[in-house]
């Protein structure tokens, strides 16, 4: 076999190991069960200001959001590094006016999409109307 | 400097640029580090430095200053330093594949502990870990890129030149 290719084959098969070794032990674990968690949606241009306190068992924000879509209307976009929020409470960011919701957990800045960020008792999730 | 040294800067740059607007919808797999380590290879240091300065200068125009933007300041030079360095014991496209895949695969851990300057090492350390996935990406992708195109690219760029 080719010399190249067997090193590319090589590599190639230690970045799979890695990266199920990264998931099986190093991505953000969700806890079950029933948690107490608020989640707050602030735009303040169009003068929605909501906050929920809710009880749930989602595992991620993003379930939680699924789970309250017909209050919140979430609306996501698709893009190469997973979903992203464009819209809530029936309002979508303006990408003309560098519009994006921020989201903030616990007041800091989420490193993380919603269908990574795990839903912890007792945080609170805001997600605010902000210009880049 | 000469004229055709300029010229060749611009090109240069415009083609680091390009290459990694071809491949931005792709997280993480980049041209970038590839074109770096040849150009340093095949021009030598100092015009592939003032190629990255003039290349990261556009990343500013095109995408607004962050913090982020001084890390790019650091690291891509930082490779050129890297590959001048290794040029000198190996011209082996193994030797450079090596760098670019550790390259790839520190980007994170290189920006986790510039970033933790601005935002302390609270922020550095969840930043890092979610960005692994991304890491192991950039490191496989640098090393299949370098492995395969650093010896018919150089050999391309080596013909032209003696035209």
């Amino acid at each position: 076999m080719n010399k190249k290719v067997m090193w590319i084959i090589i590599v190639v098969l230690v970045a799979l190991v890695s990266l199920f070794m990264y998931n099986q032990y190093l991505a953000p674990q969700a806890t079950e069960g029933e948690k107490a968690v608020t989640v707050e949606v602030i735009a303040e241009s169009q003068g929605i200001e909501k906050i929920y306190d809710l009880n749930t068992d989602a595992e991620y924000l993003y379930d939680l959001l699924m789970e309250i879509q017909d209050d919140v209307k979430p609306e996501f976009e698709e893009a190469s590094f997973g979903i992203y929020i464009t819209g809530l409470e029936g309002y979508t960011a303006d990408e003309a006016k560098n519009e994006f919701y921020a989201i903030k957990v616990n007041g800091v800045d989420a490193v993380v999409g919603v269908k990574e960020l795990p839903v912890v008792d007792g945080e609170v999730y805001r997600f605010e109307l902000s210009n880049w | 400097m000469k004229a055709s040294d300029i010229t060749l800067i611009a090109i240069l740059s415009a083609s680091l640029t390009a290459g990694k607007l071809v491949l931005s919808v792709v997280p993480n797999v980049e041209v970038v580090t590839f074109l770096l380590i040849v150009y340093t290879v095949m021009f030598g240091i100092k015009r592939a430095m003032f190629a990255t300065i003039v290349f990261v200068t556009t990343e500013v125009l095109m995408y607004g200053f962050g913090t982020w933007i001084m890390g790019y300041y650091v690291i891509w030079p930082m490779l050129i330093l890297l590959t001048h360095f290794i040029s000198k014991h190996t011209k082996s496209e193994y030797g450079f594949a090596i760098l670019a895949s550790i390259y790839g695969f520190s980007f994170g851990l290189f920006f986790a502990l510039f970033e933790s300057i601005f935002y302390g090492i609270s922020y550095a350390i969840p930043y890092w870990i979610s960005g692994l996935p991304f890491d192991i990406v950039h490191g496989v992708s640098n090393f299949i890129i370098v492995l395969v195109l650093f010896n018919p690219i150089t050999k391309t760029i080596e013909h032209l030149k003696k035209e």
